[in-house]
């Protein structure tokens, strides 16, 4: 892990509220696994206090990226920052995915796009075959799916209002049969990998997923952002945030 | 050449600046960013006779300036205190100090007899000022005679210099103060957090699984810097001042009205070099104004 403060390389606001930001990060670029956050710092004054963590949405050479959707004060803030201007961020941080050797199931809701696509990218490098399953709320609300659909090997998408792909949940649409054949992974809201959860129990497999939490200090300090999971309280930030749907109690 | 050391009661820091319990863990969390032993101490954090597993989620809210938290004392108990993290602390030099909470006056002196003789610890820290447990913590922090009793058995049952947490959820935090005095401490550390509660407007519940819980950061400093100042002129002991520092210039503010020490907890959160930032603001100041002892800053405000 590294704080540095570094450049911002590129912003780009991709679909309306959703922005990506390259940051110049060599040494983090270099050590980031797909599953892992980086930890940014809003504001220089006091307020907002607390930094905030994402998911890294791709590391190559000297480049870090994340995936942000604006929802409150410290998104905003960060959404006003320009290329050139300096950026404070602490990572890459947490249990990253484990990379199974065998064909890969990518299940995203909304913003959780984020470390699965970075997930994907590391996949198509080891030949690994994705099949990906990209569900949110409208066709304004799949930030990526274009950027996937360029590197999965198949993508299904669904929306609640039926603007792309097929009409309903992702977890409507997922292979009748997950089997032991595949991998699975997931990233997504609550209601989301609570279905999915009922599912790959209902068929005795796990899958691994990612969560998300409001965190304070990201380094396993402070005990902020617990998850239950069936051995107790597990902290998100260095327990996870990837962690098996076995484990967790959603 | 500026004089940064501190005396607090039998313990002496290298410099004022320490990192409050809760906020830096058990002293290893931050160990791949810098060395402890930059600082003047750190606190880690509070240790129970058994293991807790804390409080339901949500345990934390951002609030203006600052934070809500309601961790609820989750540790890994004495035993985990002294086989895993204490040893994982071997070799790292820096002045660790426990924090020890229990539910009764005969816990909080098995957590301190058991302390006697574990390695690497230079202190303890008697919390009787968590606002998040059902048992103990606060409940004894506002009561004057409870806090001299509880901080007479810890006194009695370890060699270690003591430090008494105070809440500031009390009528007069002076009162409280005198009592940790009377009762044998080396110094007394405040304020803690400050109770707190915030709601979720549309689901129309509290935003906290605790529903209420300690509020601190930058919001707080005004209230922490008050009390520091009313409690440094009310008792003898050293005062380590805590409640919202954020920057040097805050420290300074501390220093001024009383305190000895100061201790960081939240702005780690927001930059976890903000400890060395602030330990190098208050040595510049102290220099640029020709003051060649961090200790006469607290004299300035004695004759007001």
């Amino acid at each position: 892990m590294n704080l540095v403060t570094t450049e911002i390389l590129k912003t780009n606001e991709v679909k309306p509220g959703y922005f990506l930001h390259d940051y110049n990060a060599p040494l983090m670029a270099k050590t980031s696994e797909p599953g892992q956050f980086i930890h940014v710092r809003v504001a220089a004054g006091p307020h907002p206090i607390l930094r905030r963590p994402f998911s890294i949405c791709s590391a190559k050479e000297d480049r870090l990226q994340i995936l942000f959707r604006v929802v409150g004060e410290g998104t905003h803030l960060l959404s006003k920052v320009m290329p050139g201007e300096k950026i404070d961020i602490m990572g890459p941080i947490g249990t990253p995915f484990k990379i199974e050797h065998k064909p890969a199931v990518l299940i995203a809701g909304g913003i959780g796009c984020a470390p699965l696509y970075f997930l994907a990218l590391r996949m198509k490098e080891a030949n690994i075959p994705v099949r990906f399953y990209y569900g949110a709320r409208s066709v304004s609300d799949l930030p990526l799916h274009e950027e996937i659909n360029a590197i999965a090997g198949e993508l299904n998408i669904t929306t609640e209002d039926g603007s792309l792909g097929k009409k309903g949940l992702i977890t409507d649409v997922l292979p009748d049969r997950l089997t032991q054949d595949f991998a699975v992974y997931a990233c997504g809201p609550e209601t989301m990998l609570h279905a999915l959860k009922k599912i790959l129990d209902a068929q005795g497999i796990s899958a691994q997923f990612s969560l998300e939490n409001r965190m304070a200090c990201g380094v396993g300090a402070c005990m902020g952002c617990v998850t239950r999971t069936i051995s107790g309280f597990k902290r998100v930030c260095v327990d996870g945030p990837v962690f098996s749907s076995d484990d967790v109690v959603i | 050449m500026t004089d940064l050391s501190v005396k607090l009661g039998r313990l002496t820091l290298k410099n004022p600046v320490t990192v409050a319990s809760g906020a830096y863990g058990y002293g290893a969390e931050y160990l791949t960013l810098y060395a402890p032993s930059l600082l003047g101490a750190v606190f880690l954090k509070g240790i129970t006779p058994k293991p807790r597993a804390g409080n339901q989620p949500p345990r934390i809210v951002e609030t203006p300036a600052g934070m809500l938290n309601a961790i609820g004392l989750q540790n890994v108990g004495i035993e985990g205190l002294l086989k895993d993290k204490l040893p994982a602390l071997q070799g790292i030099e820096g002045c660790f100090i426990a924090n020890i909470a229990g539910e009764s006056i005969d816990e909080f002196v098995q957590i301190a007899e058991a302390l006697e003789n574990a390695p690497n610890l230079s202190g303890i820290e008697v919390n009787v000022s968590c606002p998040n447990v059902r048992k103990g913590g606060m409940a004894f922090g506002v009561s004057a005679k409870a806090t001299e009793a509880i901080t007479r058995a810890v006194r009695k049952s370890t060699s270690l210099p003591i430090i008494v947490k105070l809440t500031p959820n009390v009528t007069d935090i002076r009162e409280i103060a005198r009592a940790a005095e009377a009762g044998g401490a080396d110094a007394v550390s405040l304020i803690n957090t400050l109770l707190g509660m915030a709601i979720d407007i549309e689901k129309r519940r509290p935003l906290l699984g605790n529903i209420t819980g300690g509020l601190s950061g930058p919001a707080i400093r005004p209230v922490a810097v008050n009390m520091v100042w009313s409690v440094s002129r009310a008792i003898k002991i050293p005062v380590i001042g805590m409640g919202g520092v954020r920057t040097w210039e805050d420290a300074i503010e501390f220093f001024l009205a009383g305190a000895s020490a100061i201790s960081i907890g939240t702005a780690v959160f927001q930059d976890p070099l903000s400890p060395l930032k602030i330990l190098d603001g208050i040595q510049k100041y102290l220099e640029k104004n020709s003051i060649d002892s961090i200790k006469h800053l607290s004299e300035y405000l004695k004759k007001d």
